[in-house]
């Protein structure tokens, strides 16, 4: 399950509250990438932005 | 030259101390100096050339240094934890490198071990909780990025490692499986494994003892390969004893047909090599500063983390609960921890910027400030770049 963004280049996993950057080369967003794919949507995130 | 007696040629006078002495050959039509084995002028196998260009091949390099391509083989690293309780899921949880599971039911441990061979420090011991009756694989597999893999296309390789059973290993046969995988995509995740696009596995099971031994196995690596992954698993049966587990240390990956010696590296070296893929810092006190920074807002902090090492990729950041951290000069606890990543400031990965949210009682605007522990040894920041 993930969060939606918590600025413009990252995302966030609810279950540990991971920073997850956008890049392709990364696992974690490449899992994000797949769940997307899968149809879900990220929940709306409780973080703050970048400055 | 001289033959001094059967098997020994000594070349020069041994009474002129700084005689140079020159072996040569020809230039035409070869050029080549070798050191070979071979009866009668037959050569039977190569040792060390030297080729018209000056170039040095030397067969089984049993010297070589990284010719392990296994990153903390012998389990010295252990950043995360030295317990972990496997998932489902593939995860990193223990062992720098090595990600784990238990599925498609939990039921394993991936756990520090002092039971060790002689001249190693740590192994891992990968189990089945005691009393369980789950009998999902067990299993933990190392990925080697890409661009460690491209010089062991079309090679014969040798995978080695040192194993012995626990007192209630329950694999049939006592069977503990050992292999490598192979992929045609660069780069693929360890957790997909046995899904890699272009997957192979080859291996062999091993027959455990309770007593430490060295197993190998060689097979050839085909030539389009650009992933190379290392699997160790086991099926336990019925129900848990009080040590149903696998110790397992000395893991090497090199090319050639022959198991060399465990190459051993500084603890320096093999940290760094870990940290490419994962760096954690944790609190050794309860007042340990993580970051320093300046007050961006007054309810945030934003600073600069390098890194040790330039990591594979963007890291994923994880932290323990904000409620362990707080800013040093005000005291207060932070509400929350951010990453802010971009590709292009930080290439090659070098360092990252993070940020706070916090109370803004206290602060001003532009001054510099620390985020520390809050009382707490077990506060932690931990950066992910794994495949």
């Amino acid at each position: 399950m993930f969060g939606d963004r918590v600025n413009d280049t990252v995302i966030l996993r609810i279950e540990d509250s991971a920073c997850i950057p956008f890049d392709p080369a990364n696992t974690d967003y490449q899992e994000y990438l797949k769940w997307l794919a899968e149809g879900n949507e990220p929940l709306p995130a409780d973080e703050p932005t970048e400055g | 030259m001289s033959l001094l007696k059967a098997n020994s040629v000594q070349i020069g006078q041994s009474a002129t101390a700084t005689q140079n002495f020159t072996l040569s050959v020809p230039s035409s039509p070869d050029g080549t100096i070798k050191l070979a084995r071979g009866n009668s002028g037959a050569t039977t196998q190569d040792i060390l050339s030297v080729n018209s260009s000056g170039a040095v091949t030397i067969n089984n390099m049993s010297n070589q240094s990284f010719r392990n391509r296994i990153i903390n083989g012998d389990m010295r690293i252990w950043q995360r934890a030295t317990s972990y309780n496997m998932t489902a899921s593939w995860a990193y949880g223990s062992v720098d490198r090595w990600i784990c599971t238990s599925s498609p039911s939990a039921s394993g441990f991936f756990n520090r071990s002092t039971s060790v061979p002689t001249g190693f420090q740590y192994s891992v011991q990968m189990g089945r909780t005691a009393a369980s009756t789950v009998t999902s694989p067990i299993q933990c597999v190392q990925a080697i990025e890409s661009v460690n893999c491209y010089g062991l296309q079309g090679q014969t390789v040798t995978l080695s490692f040192w194993a012995r059973a626990g007192a209630n290993f329950s694999s049939s046969g006592g069977i503990l499986y050992s292999g490598f995988g192979t992929g045609t995509v660069a780069d693929q995740a360890a957790s997909s494994f046995y899904s890699w696009t272009g997957s192979t596995l080859q291996g062999q099971n091993n027959t455990l003892t309770t007593t430490w031994t060295r197993y190998t196995y060689t097979a050839t690596i085909a030539s389009d390969v650009l992933e190379v992954g290392i699997v160790f698993s086991y099926t336990p049966t019925g129900t848990a004893g009080a040590d149903d587990s696998v110790y397992i240390t000395g893991v090497q990956l090199e090319a050639g047909s022959t198991a060399t010696e465990f190459e051993r590296r500084p603890i320096g070296v093999e940290m760094m090599l870990c940290q490419r893929y994962c760096w954690r810092m944790s609190s050794a006190s309860t007042t340990k500063i993580f970051f320093q920074g300046y007050m961006l807002h007054l309810g945030q902090l934003e600073g600069f983390v390098p890194f040790p090492v330039p990591m594979r990729t963007q890291p994923t950041m994880t932290s323990s609960p904000v409620s362990q951290f707080s800013l040093r000069i005000v005291n207060t606890v932070i509400t929350a921890l951010s990453l802010y990543a971009t590709g292009g400031e930080f290439e090659p990965y070098t360092g990252v910027l993070l940020y706070t949210a916090n109370p803004t009682t206290g602060n001003s605007v532009g001054v510099g400030q620390s985020l520390v522990s809050n009382s707490s040894t077990a506060t932690f920041i931990q950066f992910n770049a794994e495949l």
